[in-house]
């Protein structure tokens, strides 16, 4: 009996990953910043991978369990510090390109 | 209390260092924690004498260690609804306005509470952490849904005072 309700919550958490995952490539495919394609990124590098990875439950093997237990830990930490590098990078660039946009532009008028 | 203190927080530390360890091998085998335990008593003990591991709170551990829970449960609240709307807005066909939003940072807060509260946000597909300037007491985030910048500035410090400031003031 708890190894059926086993298997569905594992084939349900695993159909979960597998939709956020495609909407996480759909958003980055069709949003034209990076700050934008990054919320999309997220979808995929958090609760996506979280959910294939809690699928494993359905293994019933307490050594993979533990694996993908570590791995959800592993990712919940890392995750966010790449977004964010990513992130003020594109920032720090788009600023750097309005500033000099505006520059030009000032020139261009005097 | 300060010597119960004193003893915890460098145990705390060396547990947390060999889960790492352990995440990063993604392994369990005795020897491998073993090997886990002994290099992060080494670290700790490096730290120190060095200085480097000396962050102090007002908060005593136990109190800290007791918002974890709430921490951690709020979290993954916050994860599920900013995945529901992350979702929403992806499939829409017209985008909402996303936009920056620049978050203050509660002034009595040290670098570890700004890095928790980084990592915490940006935990979540609705909001990405841009920039954290701990001079200025503020952080940059893009958000999904920038339509009304007071109520994302509200609902961030609400979350902090009710799921992060007992652990990481």
């Amino acid at each position: 009996m708890i190894s059926i309700v086993l298997e569905v919550v594992g084939g349900l958490l695993l159909l979960i990953g597998l939709v956020l995952l495609t909407i996480s490539v759909l958003g980055v495919l069709r949003l034209p910043t990076v700050l934008g394609q990054l919320h999309a990124q997220g979808l995929a590098t958090g609760p996506g991978i979280i959910c294939i990875l809690a699928s494993s439950i359905a293994t019933e093997d307490i050594r993979i369990i533990t694996f993908a237990a570590l791995a959800i830990v592993f990712v919940a930490l890392t995750s966010p510090v790449s977004s964010h590098a990513i992130a003020r990078t594109a920032h720090r660039r788009r600023t750097a390109r309005k500033a000099q946009e505006s520059a030009e532009d000032k020139t261009t008028e005097s | 209390m300060g010597k119960q203190g004193g003893i915890l927080g460098p145990v705390v530390r060396i547990v947390v260092l060999t889960a790492i360890y352990l995440m990063v091998l993604t392994s369990i085998d005795p020897a491998d924690i073993l090997v886990g335990v002994l290099l992060a008593t080494a670290l700790v003990l490096a730290g120190r004498n060095v200085g480097i591991i000396r962050t102090r709170s007002q908060t005593p551990l136990p109190r800290r260690l007791a918002g974890v829970p709430a921490l951690i449960g709020g979290t993954l609240i916050d994860l599920v609804t900013g995945t529901w709307k992350t979702a929403r807005w992806l499939i829409r066909r017209e985008v909402a306005k996303s936009d920056l939003v620049e978050v203050p940072i509660p002034p009595h807060g040290g670098p570890q509470s700004a890095a928790a509260w980084g990592v915490r946000v940006g935990f979540v597909p609705d909001t990405v952490v841009v920039e954290i300037d701990e001079e200025k007491g503020r952080m940059l985030l893009h958000v999904i849904d920038a339509t009304d910048p007071d109520a994302v500035v509200a609902e961030q410090l609400d979350t902090y005072r009710r799921r992060q400031r007992r652990v990481f003031p």
